[in-house]
């Protein structure tokens, strides 16, 4: 028998507007999932490498954080044990083909524009984070 | 962000009839979309100026113009507009300017189109040491009194009748200069607009 568990979902996001704005995506479309937000560069490395939440389906991080980028984070998610593979949205404001490639190269799922409607920003993230999780139950299925 | 909240805003106030609220917000919301336009712009040029560094390569210019055609599709079907081109030639360049360059002409040749569909000619005449392009259009033209500083950035002639940033021609003018050319425009209200800009020929860079 498969045990049922609640999809969780990490993002990593100090603009506590954006965080609510996320939120309002995951609660519209709805998903099914626990948001666990983190709202610091620094807090989201020390989660990353000591793997202090566990079973994460999936990752949306923020591209400029304040005091360090989502890249790092990418980086080091990308050579952390256990999140190798983690499905990953890279979220930003910028629409810049350099940070696009330089996401992509680092193993990005996506790489999301976050909309400045309010209608098309709880689409496009409401959408994004459901093809995050469907990425997950299909690794999960197959592994 | 600003947008998202004033939207939010809107829809949890509702509609109130004769309150000074809904055009206040009406307002944060129309400067919110202008704001986002101009950094949208912005950015555009910062991505130039970033792509400037690159070395100067053969570019076929036939090339360039088919993919900002294929860059702007929507607009130039919404607008039914006629471009034509061919025979354009190979110039030392950098193909991202190249195709931004011809894109942001096009683009403005659609946008202040006049009654008429957009027709749009694109040619290039060779001089001794350079290529002259031309873009050609019978749009709603421009009034010379404005022909030096439509180059400038955050310039815009028109309201919000014609979105935009105010960058574009901004943007022209750092890529063909970034490539050793020029770029000015003859036109006159009512009588279309030719947008011509230069590129050095490979001998005149030797």
């Amino acid at each position: 028998m498969t045990q049922v568990r609640c999809n969780r979902v990490l993002l990593i996001e100090d603009n506590p507007a954006d965080v609510f704005l996320v939120r309002e995506a995951i609660r519209c479309r709805p998903i099914d999932c626990d948001l666990e937000v983190v709202e610091t560069f620094e807090g989201a490395m020390d989660v990353v490498k000591s793997g202090s939440i566990p079973d994460i389906h999936a990752i949306l991080i923020d591209l400029n954080l304040r005091t360090g980028s989502g890249l790092d984070i990418l980086n080091a998610v990308r050579s952390t044990d256990g999140l190798k593979k983690a499905p990953i949205a890279i979220l930003t404001s910028s629409d810049s083909p350099r940070d696009r490639d330089a996401a992509m190269q680092l193993g990005a799922d996506l790489f999301i524009r976050k909309p400045s409607d309010l209608d098309s920003f709880l689409n496009d993230v409401g959408s994004a984070i459901s093809r995050l999780l469907g990425i997950a139950q299909r690794s999960a299925a197959a592994s | 962000m600003v947008l998202a909240y004033t939207q939010m805003l809107e829809r949890r106030l509702g509609e109130q009839p004769g309150d000074d609220v809904a055009l206040f917000l009406h307002y944060i919301s129309t400067g919110a979309r202008r704001l986002d336009t101009l950094l949208a712009g912005l950015r555009r040029f910062i991505q130039t100026t970033e792509a400037s560094e690159q070395e100067l390569t053969p570019v076929d210019c036939n090339a360039a113009v088919d993919q900002a055609i294929a860059n702007l599709q929507s607009a130039v079907t919404a607008a039914e507009a006629e471009i034509s081109f061919g025979g354009l030639p190979t110039v030392p360049g950098v193909a991202v300017l190249i195709v931004q360059i011809f894109q942001n002409l096009i683009g403005n040749a659609i946008r202040y189109r006049s009654e008429a569909a957009p027709t749009i000619t694109i040619s290039a005449q060779p001089e001794l040491t350079e290529w002259v392009f031309s873009i050609a259009d019978n749009g709603i033209g421009i009034d010379p009194r404005h022909h030096s500083r439509i180059f400038g950035v955050f310039r815009r002639l028109h309201g919000d009748e014609h979105p935009g940033s105010g960058m574009g021609l901004a943007i022209c003018k750092a890529a063909v200069e970034r490539m050793g050319g020029r770029i000015w425009v003859e036109s006159n209200p009512g009588h279309g607009s030719i947008f011509r800009f230069t590129i050095p020929k490979f001998e005149a860079l030797s």
